[in-house]
């Protein structure tokens, strides 16, 4: 064997004026949609994740009421918004040494679209407002509140308590009503607000004056409080389809 | 439940014509090499460890982490080449985050063997503190190009961009997030600094082109698809850049059945994806290049070569 030429030759292979060069041929694509029947569970990945939801289902899967029919999520009302805006208004209203004329959230803060029928769990709840978000009472201003419902109606809806009512034209609210009352712009009202917005988020940043307090009880722990309070009283979750928002013509 | 199309073929050749009766016409023509890279991609999985429960709700049965680890090994039983890539917001919206602040799915993604995940807004729900202290857990790299945290913990901690190479071929891989402002409490995200992502993009897909020699450049997007205000998006960063060939983008959970062809600043291709959320699709886009010597490409695609 000549080692000189197969040096040589492995050396042109290597270094070669004729290097490999690569050319981009085509692109293709697929999705894989995973269903309940599509793929097994992965062994190692099941055992993985075993223990933490062992931990986590001992807290969750406590059934806290019950629910008559789905409500879902939409703009510029809904069933599902209507609900999480009455319950974040009845229970503030029911703390003690509390008083909202309103409770919005912010339409981005609901995670699920549907609220099934049938047993509520804290898991649910869970699912529903995950965010550790805590709930805040501002004092606002007749037209503090108006700038508030202004960029509530140019995002063309969020869930809001049914103690307000207004309409959007040209994407500002109009003929607002808090209580039935026309809204009086020199007067004072109280908001309760999750934390998120109050402090400037999804582009809310004019509020940030307001006098505020803090209830330092998350979103998600009043809709339970509020569920549970429900269940007591022997009450079961129920949609309301009332129309809080109306759009222009309506 | 699939969906499949060679989405650019004129004047190309299929893959599945190359591996099948195609093979004895490129025997006569030199028969070039290919390579096929595997790019399997997720976004927005949201701390979806459990398939969505059976509650009768929309999505009731969808997603779960271990059904989606079988399916990446049994594609990757199949191909050699295969990179698995995250858009962003790992975290946030089943009690898993709330117990355990994203160590289980740090953990999980580790074990189905990612390769690089980008930073969506929710990474930062627990702090940029929360968020470094769930790396160690993480054995895959966290870019990102546009957000300067130099005077943060996460200095050091996240990459602009990774080259991955694979039988031969150099894969250029980059991160970019959406503006915190309005949308990241300044109490999470501190002395972070947001930077122009279209001036990021184009710098750092130039340097994969040029310096780092890539063939393939892709950019793991949170930017968002598509707004009707004119706030920057997949569809703008695609329009206003050179050097991208693949947008995998989230954000706007966004469910597109295949990418959407577009084209950059010089007209060349861009194609953007985005798979929805929580992890009930996972995409695949196969690249196939051709290696050779002959100094051009003898069964390329007209639309790819420029």
């Amino acid at each position: 064997m000549n080692f000189k030429i197969l040096y040589f030759t492995t050396f042109v292979f290597l270094f070669g004026s004729c290097a490999k060069k690569n050319y981009l041929a085509d692109v293709t694509s697929r999705n894989y949609r995973i269903e309940k029947g599509s793929y097994t569970n992965d062994v190692a990945i099941s055992d993985m994740i075993a223990p933490y939801k062992e931990k986590l289902d001992l807290t969750m899967n406590e059934v806290i009421g019950q629910n008559t029919t789905e409500m879902t999520k939409g703009k510029p009302n809904s069933t599902l918004t209507n609900w999480f805006a009455d319950a974040l208004y009845d229970e503030m209203n029911h703390m003690q040494g509390v008083k909202v004329d309103f409770a919005i959230q912010n339409y981005g803060g609901v995670r699920v679209n549907s609220f099934a029928a049938g047993n509520v769990t804290v898991g649910n709840v869970y699912e529903l407002m995950p965010f550790d978000n805590t709930m805040f009472v501002l004092t606002m201003k007749g037209d503090k509140v108006q700038q508030l419902f202004d960029k509530i109606a140019e995002s063309n809806g969020w869930p809001i308590s049914k103690s307000v009512q207004f309409r959007v034209e040209f994407g500002k609210a109009a003929d607002v009503t808090i209580h039935g009352k026309p809204l009086d712009p020199a007067k004072e009202y109280m908001a309760a607000i999750p934390d998120y917005v109050a402090n400037g988020g999804d582009n809310m940043d004019f509020r940030r004056d307001c006098p505020k307090w803090e209830s330092q009880k998350y979103v998600r722990d009043i809709l339970i409080n509020y569920i549970k309070r429900q269940t007591s009283m022997g009450l079961p979750l129920s949609a309301d389809p009332s129309k809080r928002i109306l759009l222009s013509g309506e | 439940m699939i969906s499949r199309r060679t989405f650019i073929r004129q004047a190309g050749l299929s893959a599945t014509f190359l591996s099948s009766g195609g093979l004895d016409l490129l025997a006569l023509a030199g028969q070039p090499e290919m390579v096929k890279i595997t790019i399997l991609h997720t976004n927005d999985v949201h701390s979806r460890v459990d398939p969505f429960p059976m509650d009768g709700s929309r999505n009731q049965g969808l997603g779960g982490a271990a059904k989606r680890a079988t399916l990446i090994k049994k594609i990757r039983e199949q191909e050699k080449n295969v990179l698995l890539l995250d858009a962003g917001d790992i975290f946030q919206g089943t009690p898993y985050f709330n117990f355990y602040q994203g160590e289980v799915e740090m953990k999980l993604m580790s074990a189905m063997g990612y390769d690089a995940a980008t930073l969506g807004n929710h990474d930062f729900d627990s702090g940029i503190e929360g968020l470094v202290k769930q790396m160690p857990h993480a054995n895959f790299s966290f870019l990102n190009a546009n957000y300067n945290v130099k005077d943060t913990l996460l200095n050091g901690k996240i990459k602009e961009y990774q080259v991955f190479t694979k039988s031969g071929i150099r894969i250029g891989v980059f991160g970019l997030g959406i503006d915190p402002d309005g949308l990241i409490p300044k109490t999470l995200c501190q002395d972070m600094i947001y930077l122009d992502p279209i001036k990021k993009a184009e710098e750092i897909a130039f340097k994969l082109k040029n310096e780092e020699k890539c063939d393939f450049v892709i950019c793991l997007s949170h930017l968002g698809y598509k707004y009707n205000e004119n706030k920057v998006s997949d569809t703008i960063l695609a329009a206003e850049t050179n050097g991208i060939d693949l947008i995998i983008g989230g954000h706007t959970h966004t469910f597109l059945n295949e990418p959407v062809q577009a084209k950059n600043k010089s007209g060349k291709p861009v194609a953007i994806t985005q798979v929805g959320w929580a992890g009930i699709i996972l995409g695949r886009v196969d690249v196939l290049f051709e290696r050779n010597r002959k100094g051009k490409c003898m069964i390329c695609n007209n639309m790819y070569v420029g």
